[in-house]
């Protein structure tokens, strides 16, 4: 009988991984910043007493409005959209469950777009009233997919899919006909809608970090009671797990987390699909183990993304939602063809 | 003791259970008979409160179980279900401490304690030495025997089992047996399983109830419950039994 093992193997490589990405996204660019400058705009700024060149003034300049903002803000949108994919996959029981998928993203873009018609996110006002709109559009998406999908006691890929390409659907045309008399800000809300972020600055930040940081807490306080949620509901219940009151927690909160990510970029898909997948051949179905490492994972995927976005066609830049969906689409595909063989 | 008073339930128009009452002393094996159809299932299911009974009452140890919570209940009442379910990628260990659910924080984190009983628990039912395998990866028999083993760490004075031996063979279904009876004895645990093997109920339960389209056809010892006239009726097939020399029911088969 092996004691569970107490050393984070995979915390302590994830959590290194997560330093790697945020240093290249920090640097890499349109125009990049030499490690030197960099280090030395750091020092000044930490330690001062140093007197800054033309260059590295305007390569601060870069760092402190551009890219440590955006660094940070794919650095969350990645793990809200790895972990609430998870989590999904647990509660479903489901490896094909992804906020994308089961339409719980596009239900949120829909909330946004309303909110963004009524008041662009200019304004302060735009700021809380999006991620609101965005959570109300993916709980009723939530809600929907579930109830169509559910047969019986059980929810099969099919049924999930197709429900989830229904109300994808649904919501995009939605969103498509209020884009459509949106008039001027066309152009920024079809980037967003591929996953580009046009918002730029610490605000998109600082708005969805407290939904992000408090949806994922709480996703990953549930990992043990989505362990035993693997047995299904019933037997779940016989071993003490309040299951109704932690499914809609976990539906609470994953679409929470979703809701923000997608307000504050736009349509990045697979990410929850692919990051959660990978870690469970990693470290087994342990939900503890899953769903923080998945919010690690999430953030390496997304900023390594975000990172080619900028880079493939620089000075242009793809919406990373573009690349998420090139990577991940085949992805999904292989892992179909592997659930048609046996359980995941 | 458990203490069923009058209960029923009925799924739009069909009646499942009708009136069902009977008491269950402590330490007491009850097998639970009947053809398919008959209500065990739905039994067993309204007493660990996954089916909401229409009226009636479920007492155990004077508490009424309709009205517990998930986690008190299930320090109280553990079930093996007929249906094995074993999701994959968790070991054997994982599993059997899933068992301390009801006595664990929110966070599922074990005591050494909680370890010990699991452990014993792995011990009991023979599968200490599979504790680090994956559990999707075992046979049939050895997968039941991790549920059973699950359903001893819960340590509760109920057991309900639901023809836990449907799917196993001969040999794993006296190992089952013998294992089950052994811990159940020892811990004075008050047990009811649902069993298609009339044999195998007559051989090992303290007390029968014979249940037939919901109703309870009887109830009391296995000699005084399992007789020719009323099997044959109950099963709509002529069965018979032959009787040991001391003039007690000792094997129970149907007429060829």
């Amino acid at each position: 009988m092996k004691k569970e093992n107490t050393l984070p193997k995979w915390g302590l490589i994830l959590g290194a991984g997560v330093l790697i990405a945020v240093l290249l996204s920090i640097v890499l660019g349109s125009v990049n910043i030499p490690m030197r400058d960099f280090f030395t705009i750091l020092r000044e700024r930490v330690v001062g007493g140093i007197t800054l060149s033309a260059r590295q003034e305007k390569y601060a300049n870069i760092l402190f409005q551009l890219r440590i903002p955006r660094t940070l803000l794919v650095m969350l949108v990645g793990a809200a959209l790895a972990t609430s994919g998870g989590a999904y996959q647990g509660l479903f029981q489901n490896p094909l469950a992804d906020p994308y998928l089961i339409g719980v993203a596009s239900g949120a873009g829909l909330g946004s777009i309303i909110a963004m018609t009524i008041q662009w996110p200019q304004e302060l006002q735009g700021y809380f009233a999006i991620p609101i709109s965005a959570f109300s559009g993916a709980m009723l998406a939530v809600i929907l997919v579930y109830s169509l999908a559910k047969v019986g006691k059980t929810i099969h890929n099919t049924t999930l899919i197709l429900a989830g390409v229904a109300v994808s659907s649904f919501s995009n045309a939605l969103t498509s006909f209020l884009l459509l008399n949106a008039g001027g800000e066309l152009r920024r809300a079809i980037v967003w809608m591929m996953g580009g972020s046009t918002l730029v600055g610490w605000k998109p930040v600082l708005a969805a970090a407290p939904y992000i940081l408090v949806g994922i807490t709480a996703l990953i306080s549930m990992g043990y009671q989505l362990n035993v949620m693997q047995f299904g509901d019933e037997e779940a219940q016989q071993m003490g797990v309040p299951v109704k009151k932690v499914r809609l927690a976990i539906i609470l909160a994953a679409s929470l987390t979703t809701a923000a990510a997608v307000a504050f970029s736009g349509t990045i898909a697979f990410v929850g699909l692919v990051v959660p997948h990978i870690l469970r051949r990693m470290v087994g179905n342990d939900y503890r183990q899953i769903l923080p490492y998945s919010a690690l994972g999430g953030a390496i995927f997304l900023l390594l993304a975000d990172i080619a976005a900028r880079k493939l066609l620089a000075p242009q830049e793809i919406p990373v939602g573009v690349i998420t969906t090139l990577l991940g689409a085949p992805f999904f595909l292989y892992i179909l063809r592997r659930t048609k063989r046996k359980t995941w | 003791m458990l203490s069923v008073e009058n209960i029923s339930l009925s799924f739009d128009t069909a009646t499942i259970l009708d009136n069902v009452s009977f008491q269950l002393h402590k330490g007491k094996i009850l097998g639970l008979i009947g053809p398919n159809g008959a209500g065990k299932t739905s039994l067993i299911r309204s007493i660990n409160g996954s089916l909401r009974v229409d009226s009636g009452k479920i007492q155990f140890k004077k508490r009424d179980m309709t009205a517990l919570p998930p986690q008190e209940r299930a320090q109280l009442i553990a079930t093996v279900p007929q249906s094995r379910t074993i999701p994959a990628g968790f070991t054997v260990q994982q599993i059997v401490s899933m068992g301390r659910t009801p006595y664990l924080n929110w966070f599922g984190r074990t005591n050494p304690k909680d370890d010990q009983i699991v452990k014993s628990a792995m011990q009991r039912t023979n599968i200490l030495k599979l504790a680090d395998l994956p559990a999707e990866m075992l046979s049939g028999g050895e997968q039941q025997r991790v549920i059973l083993a699950r359903a001893f760490a819960q340590e509760t004075p109920l057991l309900l089992l639901d023809e836990p031996t449907t799917h196993l063979d001969i040999r794993y279904q006296m190992e089952f047996l013998a294992l089950l009876f052994e811990h159940v004895k020892k811990e004075k645990t008050t047990v009811i399983i649902a069993m298609h093997d009339l044999n195998q109920a007559l051989r090992f339960c303290d007390e029968i109830l014979l249940l037939s389209r919901g109703k309870v056809e009887a109830e009391g010892k296995p000699s005084k419950v399992l007789t020719e006239n009323r099997l044959s009726r109950v099963y709509q097939y002529p069965i018979q039994i032959r009787e040991g020399e001391d003039g007690v029911p000792a094997f129970i088969y149907p007429e060829y």
